[in-house]
């Protein structure tokens, strides 16, 4: 959110206030807070809020003696083997597996044999589709041709040396002028 | 590090005691009643407990244990939410006597119950919306650095520092007569 009245924007005076910006930055706003109200106001009030929390966060922790219980709680859960139990959420957190370097060194080969095979399809069929072109222009009418991937083509038949234009989109029949 | 990886219940005794309440806080921040948030604290420790053998330490223990916590959270607040008011209703009923319901089913705290300021907190953590709360209580309360918290939620840090600045905002907004 920009701050109209300063060069520095609020993120950043909310940034600074949690020291998560680099020296010299930290060292401008610093400098800049001493002289300017607004943006000294602004991380009070910051200052304050989080005054605020911290005091609500001691009170709710002091308070909450049910807490105390919890290790023991764990304790029979775990000699009940109820950790064993599996959940969804073993899947959508990422607990990784230690790999050894064979792997590492088989997964970095596997993806540079795939790029490498992916071109080479690539490349050979887009050869393939200009040769198909280039006979059809000359003995077929092309209102009954689909082609795939390319949207427009300029091409100039070999018998009577016109321009074809085609204009077509993914998957659809083709629209030509000639 | 190496006891707790040696399955060590000493080490884990001491995680556990070190980090409980900050655990519990995250939980109760995304769940808001108190029993709720017990259950998915254990079930936190219990992963942790579980898959400390596989933790790497590409990032810090209690990075890696609020992010459980956090999944751990959310996954419990889906599964209520599929639940249906009734049903959640008939779930508590079953699992507690009609004292501790009245409770649970709309809290604040214990603590908050019998202070007014605390209310007044829990009340305005409330009304932000789950995005903002979650991030207020990892970097208000919790104090977990910008790239700690891009690292749990799966933002980006300039992300987390846009969220962070508005989350505030709204804060002050509802806390304007305190400040």
């Amino acid at each position: 959110m920009q701050n109209n009245e300063c060069k520095y924007s609020y993120e950043d005076l909310s940034a600074y206030y949690d020291g998560e910006l680099n020296n010299k930055k930290m060292l401008l706003i610093s400098t800049h807070i001493d002289e300017c109200e607004k943006c000294k106001a602004y991380i009070d009030n910051i200052e304050k809020t989080s005054g605020l929390l911290s005091s609500y966060i001691d009170g709710f922790n002091s308070s909450n003696s049910r807490l105390d219980s919890l290790y023991d709680d764990l304790k029979k859960k775990i000699d009940d083997k109820e950790h064993l139990k599996e959940s969804s959420v073993d899947k959508i957190i990422e607990f990784p597996q230690k790999r050894s370097n064979f792997i590492n060194y088989a997964t970095t080969v596997f993806a540079i044999a795939a790029i490498l095979l992916f071109s080479i399809i690539f490349v050979s069929k887009k050869s393939i589709f200009s040769n198909n072109v280039s006979s059809k222009v000359n003995t077929t009418s092309v209102d009954s041709l689909e082609y795939s991937k390319f949207n427009a083509m300029i091409y100039k038949t070999k018998d009577d040396n016109k321009t074809v234009i085609w204009l077509f989109e993914e998957d659809s029949d083709i629209d030509d002028s000639i | 590090m190496v006891r707790l990886k040696a399955g060590d219940e000493r080490a884990f005794e001491k995680l556990v005691e070190r980090y409980q309440s900050k655990v519990f806080m995250i939980a109760y921040s995304i769940l808001k009643n108190e029993d709720d948030a017990y259950d998915a604290t254990q079930d936190a420790f219990l992963k942790v407990y579980k898959y400390i053998g596989n933790f790497r330490e590409t990032s810090s223990l209690y990075t890696w244990l609020y992010k459980i916590a956090y999944h751990v959270s959310i996954d419990i607040y889906r599964k209520r939410k599929k639940m249906g008011a009734t049903e959640y209703l008939d779930y508590m009923d079953s699992n507690q006597d009609m004292d501790t319901l009245h409770h649970v089913v709309r809290s604040p705290s214990s603590y908050a119950s019998n202070n007014e300021l605390a209310k007044s907190i829990e009340e305005s953590l409330d009304k932000l919306s789950d995005q903002h709360r979650e991030i207020i209580i990892l970097r208000e309360m919790e104090g977990l650095s910008y790239s700690e918290i891009s690292e749990i939620l799966g933002i980006s840090s300039g992300t987390v520092m846009s969220r962070i600045h508005h989350a505030r905002l709204n804060l002050q907004k509802y806390l304007k007569e305190h400040l």
